[in-house]
């Protein structure tokens, strides 16, 4: 019954539909984030309001003939995890891996400059952005208060971004 | 045409595979502060 009235709120885009899908299954969610993330607790949030924004996008998509409420959110929550690591944080981390540990300086050079290169496709504003949040995991609270805007503004950039470049490298 | 979130009707997930995070009131808050942000 609780299922059916967070189903039938968020397809109507009610906010609180949001608030009891949070209530309700904000700790299954960070839970399949956290575990398919691992230790990169830096994109935990950012993963799991993707979860919850998928949720509230797609419902439509959900069947309640074909599956629970429940599991289909727990579906959403691990392909998002596992495509959020796929796809930004397994190539980022192997190739800083690599270049931090026990690579020749002319390995890190080169993947630096790979790197620079890439993030050369971005605005400058963005370019620090993704560095920061990236590749020195500096928590977007703290680039928001700083940079003396919103997390959601960092967020639709970093999600700008980041479809620009698999936009180029595709 | 079926899209992920259509085929995500047919998966099933183990639960017990994870440890589910009672989340507190504040965290709660600051989820649906971003969201609605």
């Amino acid at each position: 019954m609780e299922d059916d009235w967070i189903v039938a709120c968020i397809t109507r885009k009610k906010e609180k539909g949001l608030e009891l899908l949070i209530d309700q299954y904000g700790g299954l969610i960070t839970s399949i984030v956290r575990k398919h993330l691992g230790t990169l607790k830096s994109y935990e949030e950012e993963c799991v309001n993707d979860v919850l924004l998928a949720v509230w996008h797609h419902i439509h998509r959900f069947d309640s003939e074909k599956n629970t409420f429940k599991n289909w959110v727990a579906a959403v929550a691990k392909y998002k995890a596992i495509d959020y690591q796929r796809k930004y944080i397994k190539t980022q981390h192997e190739a800083l891996g690599e270049a931090e540990f026990g690579e020749s300086p002319e390995v890190h050079n080169v993947q630096t400059n790979d790197v620079e290169e890439l993030l050369g496709h971005l605005s400058e504003g963005d370019r620090e952005l993704f560095k920061a949040y990236y590749l020195q995991e500096v928590e977007l609270k703290q680039i928001a208060k700083k940079q003396e805007t919103t997390i959601s503004n960092l967020y639709n950039r970093l999600s700008r971004g980041r479809k620009k470049l698999k936009a180029i490298f595709k | 045409m079926k899209n992920q979130y259509d085929l995500l009707n047919g998966s099933s997930v183990d639960f017990d595979e994870y440890e589910e995070i009672e989340l507190t009131a504040s965290e709660k808050k600051a989820n649906e502060k971003t969201l609605k942000a």
